[in-house]
């Protein structure tokens, strides 16, 4: 089964593989630099839960889980 | 559609046009205030609410107009900021296009900041590039190699510290050699597919006989599902095969459509940016420690509600001596007034009643939003605010709002005015309308005086002060509670805007420069008091005008008539004489209550307001509630005052007069149905307290509104909590008569 970004644990780190939904909010996260091939970092939760916080290629990004739910990832490491 | 304006570029009328562009938090507003000084000027773009700041650059003898674009990560438009971009470097919809374009780039963050760069350099416009934050990056372990990378852009380079006006004079000097001779950035290499795509669109788009597209725009069409410039295409459905088509082939090539653009892109970046920068040492980035406390779920937590009990408490509390100033000064400027017009009774209401109050008015809202403000400028240019967002965005996502809209939200239980102002800060557009929408719910301080009244006069002495505190509590959530289901109901029903994915980016903490926090607080004061501040005034006057004519003095005839018979029942006439020559006795200053409250009554509002009295009858409103609710519509702080009028007690009461408390708990209807009975029963007095707690008695916010939006969601806003406070009133007290 694919796994998904907003599935991963608080400091595990994984491969971006690809961005599930056309358009729009892909193309969005890809801007800020989520994009197949690069490694993301999830670094924390937010206190209720939601939003997530990752980082990738250096900087520091938050986005909420329905939308790291299109990401999917690969090779991770818990 | 307009056709496009590419025809005329060249021509170059007065003084050319540079444009700042860039990321947000890369400093470019700074470097733009840097530039230009105070020599700005702040204007809408045609048609969106969108600011438009520009200003004169003067450097090595030249003069040119230099323009402050909004901030944005990418080409792709989905809020109006970034349509702005657009249209600005696409020289469309009757907009200059800019002669030179300055990217304004964050060294700390190059790869990502290059990303617009490089999608810009298909426009073709000369360019050149600031290179911003070099003391951050410098500190961070960033080395970068400036000259490999102007050689390898093709277009010149500066080191610039914004924040200490480092690197000013060697920017202003290239942007003058630049002018003269200049540069474009290199096209990108674009894989077969999306040349072959874009062919595609621009062919496409020809036959379907709307304005050609040129390739930049084709590649905005290909990649931005709902760019600019399909918009202006009737066909839909012919672009939708277009396009379907054209993602087809990039999905057979083996990209995703969706990320292709940044994809290419940053590749095209990793292979530019090889051996330019080099990290010395793994990145020592200063956010890492001070977000482990920030965002620490029960540290984080504490000191964000500790932060927003701050700024609370200084809208609160801490603006009220500046407000009781304005307000002292208001009715010092009156009472200077009032004798010189003395000859002209209306002219006299006009300056002092309507034009100087109307004035004050307006003057009133400064100190919050000045101090709102200052805190907004802070907490943005530390980089708090988008910690702050982080943290409760959940308590906000549910209902179609974001973690952005806290701060507004909070600031409107001070004032709806400069929150709605705050809703800058939101830039989905979106959320920003709905956050705009749920302010005037807040229950604004303005709103405090007639619970007070209310709850002072006819619950406490019933139930104590315990449940009287309770009350007054709960009238603070009424809003609230009312306004998240609305939101989510307006955001899932109505709303027909697209909904942006809330991805922020948490930027590095930094010190903020007063330099820059006072530029943004003289900014937003100065366009509240120049735009919003005339509509205000425009209104009070208005109100005013119906308040005062048609002033018949048949009225103020009868009223001293019937004052004097029924004091001559009481008194002796030479005794009421007497007191008639008095200025100071009793009878003199009753006699003015009653012309006053008779005016009132027979003013255009007074008799708007018995004619609608049917209207609220159902509430269990009689005529003076009526006329006091509909006086307080400009400004609901007024009701106050109204009611000392109409119940012959003057303007001068105020929420804790004991003679307005006794008269109100002895007010009985004097006819109908209900002759003999009390007026202000427990459901009347609540279905009060919940009509102003939801309706918009603020002409103030229905203006600031039209601002930020348009005269159509003032109204729609207006309208609709009028409605729903009416409603509320009514069912409170039909269900209660029930029992």
């Amino acid at each position: 089964m694919k796994r998904t970004l907003d599935s991963l644990k608080v400091g595990s780190r994984a491969e971006i593989e690809d961005i599930a939904s056309d358009c729009e909010r892909a193309n969005r996260m890809a801007t800020l630099g989520l994009i197949p091939g690069r490694m993301v970092k999830v670094t924390r939760f937010a206190p209720l839960g939601d939003p997530i916080s990752v980082e990738v290629d250096g900087q520091e990004i938050s986005l909420r889980r329905a939308e790291a739910h299109i990401i999917q990832v690969k090779n991770i490491s818990e | 559609m307009n056709a496009p304006t590419e025809a005329a570029e060249p021509k170059r009328q007065g003084r050319p046009l540079v444009a700042l562009v860039g990321n947000p938090n890369t400093g470019k507003s700074t470097l733009f205030n840097r530039l230009t000084g105070l020599r700005q000027h702040i204007a809408n773009y045609p048609g969106i609410t969108v600011e438009k700041k520009s200003g004169l650059l003067r450097a090595c003898g030249s003069e040119m107009d230099i323009l402050d674009l909004p901030g944005c990560y990418s080409l792709t438009a989905v809020s109006n900021d970034e349509r702005v971009v657009m249209d600005v470097l696409g020289g469309r919809r009757g907009l200059q296009k800019p002669d030179l374009l300055v990217f304004v780039l964050d060294a700390t963050n190059l790869k990502r900041n290059l990303l617009l760069v490089s999608q810009c350099a298909e426009l073709g416009i000369p360019a050149l590039i600031a290179l911003n934050q070099c003391d951050a990056a410098k500190r961070n372990g960033i080395r970068i190699d400036v000259d490999l990378l102007a050689k390898r852009l093709g277009v010149p380079v500066v080191e610039t510290i914004a924040t200490r006006g480092n690197g000013l004079e060697e920017l202003k000097r290239a942007i003058v050699t630049a002018l003269d001779a200049p540069s474009a950035l290199p096209k990108i290499h674009w894989p077969d597919c999306i040349t072959h795509g874009c062919g595609l669109l621009r062919a496409g788009f020809q036959g379907a006989g709307s304005s050609d597209l040129t390739q930049a725009e084709a590649l905005r069409v290909l990649f931005d599902s709902d760019s600019v410039f399909t918009c202006g295409v009737s066909d839909k459905a012919c672009v939708k095969k277009l396009l379907d088509t054209a993602h087809k082939e990039i999905r057979e090539s083996g990209l995703n459509p969706g990320s292709a653009e940044a994809v290419i892109h940053y590749r095209h970046l990793e292979t530019l940016l090889d051996g330019v920068v080099e990290a010395t040492g793994p990145i020592a980035r200063s956010h890492d420690s001070i977000d482990a406390l920030l965002l620490n779920r029960v540290w984080g937590t504490l000191i964000f509600l500790g932060v927003m009990y701050v700024v609370f408490q200084s809208l609160y509390s801490w603006a009220g001596p500046l407000m009781d100033l304005i307000d002292a000064g208001t009715s010092a400027t009156q009472d200077l007034t009032r004798p010189l017009l003395s000859a002209n009774p209306a002219l006299q209401s006009l300056v002092c009643d309507g034009i100087i109050a109307g004035v004050g008015g307006v003057l009133i809202f400064l100190p919050q939003i000045l101090i709102l403000f200052f805190f907004i400028a802070l907490l943005e240019d530390t980089g708090y605010m988008a910690r702050a967002a982080f943290l409760v965005d959940k308590l906000f996502s549910w209902c179609g709002l974001n973690g952005r809209s806290f701060v507004p939200l909070l600031s409107s239980y001070a004032c709806a005015i400069p929150g709605v102002m705050a809703t800058r800060t939101l830039s989905d557009p979106k959320a920003r309308l709905t956050t705009i929408l749920m302010a005037p719910f807040m229950s604004c301080s303005a709103r405090l005086p007639v619970y007070i009244l209310l709850i002072g006069t006819f619950i406490e002495p019933l139930y104590g002060p315990l449940v009287a505190g309770a009350v007054l509590f709960a009238m603070h959530f009424v809003g609230l509670a009312l306004a998240l289901p609305l939101a989510w109901v307006l955001n899932r029903f109505f709303l027909k805007i697209k909904a942006q994915p809330f991805i922020l980016e948490m930027p590095d903490y930094r010190v903020p420069t007063l330099r820059n926090i006072f530029h943004r607080i003289w900014e937003r004061g100065r366009e509240f008091v120049m735009r919003a501040g005339t509509v205000i005034l425009a209104f009070s006057i208005l109100i005013w005008s119906l308040l005062y004519f048609p002033r018949d003095p048949e009225v103020k005839e009868r009223a001293t008539q019937s004052l004097l018979a029924s004091a001559a029942l009481h008194y002796a006439p030479t005794d009421i004489q007497a007191a008639l020559e008095n200025p100071e006795s009793d009878l003199s200053a009753a006699l003015i209550h009653h012309i006053d409250s008779a005016y009132i009554e027979q003013s255009y509002l007074g008799r708007f307001g018995k004619a609608v009295q049917p209207v609220f009858d159902p509430a269990g409103f009689d005529w003076k509630i009526t006329v006091g609710v509909l006086s307080s519509f400009p400004a609901r702080e007024v009701i106050i005052a109204t009611m000392g009028i109409i119940y012959n007690l003057g303007a001068d009461v105020d929420e804790g007069s004991d003679d307005l408390r006794s008269v109100l708990q002895k007010e009985k209807w004097t006819s109908g149905p209900r002759e003999g009975q009390p007026v202000y029963t427990l459901p009347v007095v609540l279905g009060i307290m919940v009509f102003f707690a939801l309706c918009m008695q603020c002409g103030a916010t229905v203006a600031i509104i039209a601002r930020e939006l348009n005269w159509r969601w003032a109204a729609f806003s207006f309208f609709g909590m009028t409605a729903l406070a009416w409603l509320s009133a009514v069912l409170i007290y039909q269900v209660s008569s029930l029992f």
